[in-house]
């Protein structure tokens, strides 16, 4: 009897332990199985607004599985909030807000769990974009003052505790973050706005602000969206506005590994409009979309075999609901290691075939030297190498463009894309405008034997050369 | 009072150890933030002590043999593959059907390549460390003869009548070939630098040798590679093929028409300044297309992607219907599978400028790579079935072989030859080195420069602060644990900070190793990696009677004119046995504009006939240029008095130095007192520096 009952016992035990598990999983908040997405007035969208700051957007959460579906708000006591991004962990999120209707944007964070929040950045200006970085760091896009040449928006870095601000673009560029890469950089969206106005590109950038380089261009006209997905297949998604067809905007698909010749467009032939996508690891999208005829954008699931917008989670004629990132734990991308010395003043510059451009493979040998432009003036001029190298020092941080000249300084191409060097910076190049795929070849650049001519040149001095070092002593 | 005095007691004791414990706690910080060069490493003692001893009980505790699978061959019929395990010195016979092994033939050291009969009841394998060719009875598994042949063989191939085997001697740079007939070798032919592996034309009319080190060139210009055509009409060279801004070609096969071959290479950027990995700086990796003949051409193309690295290249195989060629690419863990035909359309289709650009064009590549097959650690060598379906690949560091189908383009299986299950430390730490996922966008691995764990013989301009500056000739690894500083400029006191985190600043530009990988690293460099016997100038421990004249030389205290020579401009005591190295900084006059520090750090003398270039920035070509070209001034020690054929016997014996675990010279006995004033810094101290 004793032994019957004790096994009674220890089976109710067992079916305890397990009715509670099954209890507790269901009641534990399960915060990685939600979506987080900005909510925007219908009237407060602007297509032509780059910037993700809608004037009294939201962040609202909702539950995708289980037959309830469940909103919640997150951001009441704030005027204006998009852009939220998770951390690694999923416990907390940084999006930019306004507390109030005239206040500049901020970044702030928002503890998941406690539902608290606390301001991260204190500038005057407003600062949008903000995503995580390895290291209790993230990054951010800041409006800089007009100082003459224009508005722009610039990239930063900073401590999450709000220490160690640091400007890491200073282009003439209006700079969005669209992701951080597996590999560590940081992916932005980026528009020249001085002093002509360019095209919209993905540029990638590694989060000290060095090794800039083109990542995506779309066709002539295409406008990349602001927010980009980096999936575990090594596949890069984002929408795009098509040019020849305004106001469509469609899902593309790029592949990590060759990003400008890989594009793929998923919704062509799917009417509506997609502007943002969030795939999963699962096969499951979740797409922003707006159906023909509709003026709201819903949330809708995405159904990658059939390509088309299926399930709608959220569709309200009052709202557009943009922006949606998944609220679960994701690897951290690669901690990049910083070379940079910040008190050093300047950075060096090595381009080692002028005469190899993206134009003609065999480019041309018309030029024989370049000119280095600074924001509004020259900042020298220097001939090449009979190889076609040359090799700068340039102030650290200070934008700058390179043309090349023929023998009477006529320009035979350029000016190039904006660049800049941080301190002590090395940077090299294969040739001008060079085909991006292409590497170096194994030769030394004759312009590495010198010392590197100093930008600005001094032109008091009739030679712009140093004198030329031994490479060793051979005798 | 009792339980009063108890209290007492523990408490005497508890601040005694704490007394204790407080000074040994930071003490034992204070040593573990100068080896490892920071100050967060976990403060566990077995970490290093457990995993750094590379002999003695402690390390036959902790350490495995694992089998390395490296090349391998199937029977004829296919139902049999024959497994080189190069660390366990075995051949292994495995049933195809079953995927067991059966039979585990001992053969000599580091064995390299197996090839088997046409009839299936024989096969040979070379004995890279024994200078020797097993021949082994498949029937009985019994070895039946052991043919000599030069330095170091390794790839080889049977003549298609069975009457020759052509065996490349990879450090003596020939090529043995050997009459099966008689067991003896007939002639011994010039190959290129380090050369590795070989293949037969269908027809039989030639073989192909490739080779990793680059051939001699003027200093800091472009590199190239040698693929010797070997005629076995008249068994003779009768082309050498350039492979031009190429090394580390490492094997080649015949597409079955024979009008091309393809090897595997690297294109490596040694002479452009170390400044970024974006956009190939660094390294690039691909293969070459052969066109045999004198005016065949050699073009190449790469496998790499403008994002993304496939390092490494090791073997290649080609199905019987020529279309596709698999390569393992063995520092990423995968097979490329290269569709041929689009390689010769692209081929007809382009100009010679265009392909020139090719072979630096990383986005060319998806014209042609029509796969990547995921398999495991460090696939090496592979063998085709007869059929073409199959193709089996060494995976070297996993102890199995994978199975793939060819036509799927899939992984079907693997076959697990039974090495040791349990991964140690240093195994693991083998597996870093061997993979490029440590370098951003994995663009190289340790194991590229270090290939073998010796070194690539390039220089490589390292860039330090400028550009064009600090040119730095790659230094083996072999053994390197008992020579500390590391770096020419001893910056590093130990390899956990030679691989730590400036490594990831200025070279692998990538997130650093994380503690637990770089203690695996730092143990496999400590522990795993041997020097070899060194057979080709010291192959018994006698010396030949110019070595001797030269050792005396190396220990000698007056010139030829009997004026004493001062202290520190002797051989022995900047270069003491047994690691000749005395660890300290010298400056011996070879310094140049374009280096930044002045003096360097004593490099160690063992298996130098391995290692040209010379000199921390490998300007001389040969060890006589040291002396002659680059060091007139007697600041490298006193030459000057020397006759030519002095010099000539210096270097005689400087070719034979090796590691002291194959020494017959009791040095510490024979030059007693020479050598008891010599001073030798200790491992955990900074070298002084000491000027001539």
């Amino acid at each position: 009897m004793n032994l019957r009952k004790s096994f009674h016992i220890i089976v109710y035990l067992i079916l305890f332990w397990f009715a509670g598990i099954y209890l507790l999983s269901c009641t534990k908040d399960p915060v990685h199985k939600r979506i987080l997405v900005t909510r925007v007035p219908a009237g407060n969208l602007h297509p032509e607004q780059a910037v993700p700051a809608w004037s009294g957007a939201s962040l609202v959460m909702i539950r995708t599985g289980g037959n309830r579906k469940q909103t919640e708000l997150l951001t009441s006591d704030f005027f204006s909030a998009c852009s939220p991004q998770v951390s690694y962990d999923a416990t907390h999120i940084l999006f930019s807000g306004q507390k109030e209707k005239n206040d500049p944007w901020q970044v702030w964070e928002m503890n998941l769990k406690k539902k608290t929040t606390r301001q991260v950045t204190h500038c005057k200006e407003s600062c949008y974009t903000p995503f995580y970085l390895p290291g209790n760091h993230l990054a951010f896009t800041r409006a800089m003052q007009d100082t003459g040449t224009g508005t722009f928006l610039t990239l930063f870095t900073m401590n999450l505790d709000g220490t160690n601000l640091q400007q890491i673009t200073f282009h003439p560029h209006e700079d969005l973050i669209a992701t951080i890469l597996k590999d560590g950089r940081i992916l932005i969206r980026s528009k020249q706005v001085y002093p002509d106005t360019g095209a919209v590109k993905y540029l990638a950038i590694r989060p000290n602000g060095t090794k800039i380089e083109l990542f995506y261009s779309g066709a002539s006209g295409t406008l990349p969206g602001t927010q980009v997905h980096e999936t575990t297949d090594g596949m890069i998604w984002f929408t795009e506005r098509n040019a020849g067809n305004p106001g469509k905007e469609d899902i593309i698909r790029i592949r990590y590994n060759r990003p400008l010749h890989s594009r793929v467009n998923y919704t062509a032939n799917i009417p509506g409009d997609f502007y943002t996508v969030l795939p999963t690891d699962d096969s499951t999208y979740f797409v922003s979309y707006r159906k023909p005829g509709d003026r709201h954008i819903g949330l809708f699931t995405f159904s990658s075999p059939d390509k088309s917008p299926g399930k709608a989670l959220l569709n309200d004629d009052h709202f557009h609901f943009l922006d949606p990132v998944l609220l679960q734990p994701y690897e951290r991308p690669r901690n990049l290691p910083n070379e940079l010395m910040l008190s050093y003043p300047t950075g060096l510059l090595m381009s080692q075939n002028i005469y190899l451009t993206a134009d003609s493979i065999a480019g041309s040998i018309k030029a024989s030297q370049i000119e280095v432009l600074g924001m509004d003036h020259s900042l020298g001029v220097v001939p090449v190498e009979k190889d076609g190298s040359f090799f700068l020092k340039i102030p650290a941080d200070m934008p700058f463009r390179i043309q090349t000249l023929d023998q009477n300084r006529h320009v035979v191409q350029g000016p190039s894309d904006w660049l800049w060097l941080r301190p002590f910076e090395r940077r090299g190049c294969a040739g001008c405008h060079e085909y991006p795929e292409l590497s170096p070849q194994n030769i030394v650049p004759l312009a590495i034997n010198t010392w590197p001519v100093i930008i600005p040149v001094d032109t008091t001095k009739s030679k712009v050369k140093a004198e030329t070092f031994k490479v060793s002593n051979m005798k | 009072m009792k339980t009063k005095k108890i209290i007492l007691l523990i408490v005497v004791v508890l601040a005694l150890l704490g007394f204790l414990l407080i000074p040994v706690h930071k003490l034992a910080r204070k040593h573990v933030n100068y080896i490892t060069a920071t100050t967060d490493h976990p403060l566990t003692c077995t970490r290093c002590h457990l995993h750094m001893p590379n002999k003695g009980l402690i390390y036959k505790a902790v350490n495995k043999t694992y089998l390395s699978p490296y090349n391998l061959a199937l029977s004829p019929d296919g139902s049999k593959l024959y497994v080189v395990a190069r660390e366990s010195n075995m051949l292994l016979v495995v049933d195809n059907q079953t995927g067991r092994v059966t039979h585990k033939i001992p053969v000599g050291k580091r064995p390299h390549t197996v090839v088997v009969t046409h009839d299936g009841k024989s096969a040979f394998v070379s004995n890279q460390w024994a200078d020797n060719v097993y021949k082994i009875d498949l029937t009985t598994h019994k070895v039946t003869d052991t043919l000599s042949t030069g330095n170091g063989p390794a790839g080889m191939v049977l003549s298609k009548d069975e009457k020759t085997l052509y065996v490349v001697d990879s450090y003596a740079n020939k090529i043995s070939v050997i009459d099966l007939i008689s067991g003896q070798e007939k002639k011994r032919l010039i190959a290129g630098n380090n050369p590795a592996g070989a293949a037969l034309s269908p027809d039989g009319k030639l073989v192909y040798v490739t080779s990793r080190r680059v051939l001699p060139h003027p200093y800091r210009t472009p590199v190239s590679v040698e693929l010797t055509e070997l005629n076995t009409v008249t068994q003779r060279v009768q082309e050498r093929k350039m492979v031009r801004d190429a090394y580390i070609m490492e094997n080649v096969a015949f597409t079955p028409t024979g009008n091309l071959a393809i090897v595997t290479l690297i294109r490596p950027k040694n002479l452009i300044p170390s400044i970024q990995v974006e956009e190939g700086f660094m390294m690039t990796h691909g293969f070459g297309i052969i066109e045999p003949g004198k005016d065949g051409r050699v073009i190449e193309l790469l496998t790499d992607e403008p994002n993304a690295y496939y390092s490494d290249p090791f073997d290649v195989v080609i199905t019987p219907d020529g279309k596709k060629a698999f390569i393992s690419s063995s520092g990423v863990d995968k097979i490329q599978v290269i569709d041929l035909d689009k390689v010769r359309k692209l081929i007809a289709e382009s100009t010679p400028e265009e392909l020139k650009t090719y072979a630096n064009h990383r986005g060319i590549s998806s014209k042609y790579v029509i796969a990547r097959i995921p398999v495991g650690a460090n696939p090496k060598g592979m063998v085709i079935s007869p059929d073409g379906k199959t193709i089996y690949v060494s995976e070297r560091l996993d102890d199995k072989v994978a199975v793939i189908n060819t036509e799927t383009l899939s992984l079907k299986r693997q076959i697990d030859l039974g090495g040791p299950k349990k991964i140690t430390v240093a195994r693991r730490g083998r597996r870093i080195f061997n993979n490029s996922g440590g370098t951003f966008q994995n663009q190289y691995g340790c194991y590229t420069c270090h290939p073998d764990a010796n070194e690539d013989g390039l220089i490589y301009n390292m860039a330090g602060v400028g550009m064009g500056r600090n040119v730095t000739n790659t230094m083996s690894l072999f053994d390197i644990g008992k020579t500390s500083p590391y770096k020419w400029n001893a910056h590093n006191q130990s390899v956990y900070k030679q691989d730590g985190y400036r490594f990831s600043t200025y070279l692998t530009r990538t997130e650093p190793f994380n503690y637990d990988d770089l203690d695996a690293l730092v143990s496999y460099i400590m522990t795993g990696i041997k020097n070899p016997p060194n057979l080709m100038y010291n192959p018994t421990g006698e010396l030949t009677p110019a070595q001797k004249r030269g050792e005396k030389i190396f220990f000698r205290t007056h010139t030829n004119y009997g004026k004493e020579i001062p202290y520190n401009d002797r051989c022995y005591v900047c270069h003491p046995p047994p690691y000749f190295t005395d660890r300290r900084l010298h400056d011996v006059g070879t310094l140049s504009e374009t280096d930044d520090s002045i003096p360097f750090d004593t490099p160690d003398l063992i298996d130098l006939y391995l290692g040209s270039p010379y000199l921390h920035d490998g300007r001389a070509a040969t060890m006589e240029e040291i002396w002659t070209k680059y060091g007139s001034e007697d600041r490298h020690g006193i030459v000057g008095d020397m006759t030519k054929d002095q010099l000539n016997d210096l270097v005689e014996y400087l070719k034979s130095i090796r590691d002291s675990r194959y020494y017959t010279i009791d040095y510490s006995e024979k030059y007693k007192d020479l050598l008891k004033k010599v001073e030798v810094n200790h491992p955990s101290v900074l070298p002084k520096q000491d000027h001539h």
